[in-house]
């Protein structure tokens, strides 16, 4: 339970620094707080990871003031989405897929649940398609990025022998 | 296990074939879709005429069109961005003359057949400036 409420927090600290960052295209994101949410899903499983992304949304957008807002709903899809598609990657793809492979498929799933609220309620579907190819060329990236941090993080702790952030799964890939 | 760690994706590393080709299906549908020839755009063409005659055709089918009037026949060609009047049988030719209507609110029209060819946005709207100056 400690480790859930340490992962929200340091889940909420990479939102912040995520929303520091300008991007050309508006509802698409890089996706840092996906760090946290993988490192919760392969340590915690999927539950808590489904807890932490829910609670996450809830309390940036209550803080910055955008709760219940415009852009809330599209934040909630694309955070639904991202984990339900992590989680059921680590659970079936998981011994050809690997940590990076899993964070991809979060990374798209996201930013294909964003374009797809988006075009429901907002643009409609030829402005959300215009987004299509960028998102996903970006979720591509930045999916391997944030999950070569997380495999970082998991290798170090591998490392350091440190078994209380590591939940009952073993990552052969890593070592552990 | 050593203590060397590697980020970059080695053969039997972390980093898998699976989550490689995962990779690379994504950015390949990306770089399709990136470069894929305005398929999403889909800007028509609006053609009236005399006697309640309408006609709503999409960019890039290339048809010809024989639009019908109290004069005569005048002929409509729909290209891939634009479309425009080829013949029409009034006096003037002035919709000839007037050049393809190739934007969202742009127009060629035929006063004495009645005919009137407007481009219109893919959701039938229609821009509402037709200039905008600085």
């Amino acid at each position: 339970m400690a480790t859930a409420g340490m992962l929200l927090g340091l889940s909420l600290a990479l939102y912040a620094v995520e929303s520091a960052i300008p991007m050309p295209f508006p509802f698409v994101r890089i996706g840092l707080a996906n760090i946290a949410i993988l490192l919760a899903l392969l340590t915690l499983g999927f539950i808590d990871a489904l807890a932490i992304t829910v609670l996450r949304i809830a309390i940036a957008s209550a803080v910055v003031g955008t709760f219940l807002g415009p852009g809330f709903a599209l934040g909630l899809t694309g955070g639904v989405a991202g984990v339900l598609a992590m989680g059921l990657a680590a659970r079936f793809a998981m011994p050809p897929l690997g940590v990076v492979g899993v964070s991809v498929a979060g990374a798209v799933a996201h930013n294909l649940g964003q374009l797809a609220a988006l075009g429901l309620l907002y643009v409609g579907p030829a402005g959300a398609l215009r987004l299509l190819a960028p998102a996903l060329l970006l979720s591509a990236v930045a999916g391997a990025g944030t999950g070569l941090v997380a495999l970082f993080v998991l290798e170090k702790l591998a490392l350091s022998g440190n078994n209380g952030l590591l939940g009952a799964r073993t990552f052969p890939e890593v070592g552990i | 296990m050593t203590a060397h760690i590697s980020v970059a994706p080695v053969r039997r590393g972390p980093v898998t074939w699976a989550d490689r080709l995962l990779i690379y299906i994504v950015l390949g549908t990306g770089l399709v879709l990136l470069f894929l020839p305005h398929a999403e755009d889909g800007g028509a063409v609006r053609i009236t005429g005399a006697d309640g005659f309408r006609l709503e055709v999409p960019f890039g089918t290339g048809m010809t069109l024989d639009v019908p009037g109290p004069l005569g026949t005048t002929v409509v060609e729909v290209g891939e961005s634009g479309a425009r009047v080829v013949s029409s049988p009034c006096p003037n030719k002035l919709c000839i003359a007037m050049g393809p209507a190739d934007a969202p609110g742009r127009s060629a029209v035929c006063v004495p057949n009645g005919v009137i060819v407007t481009v219109v946005g893919a959701e039938g709207r229609e821009r509402a400036a037709d200039v905008i100056t600085r």
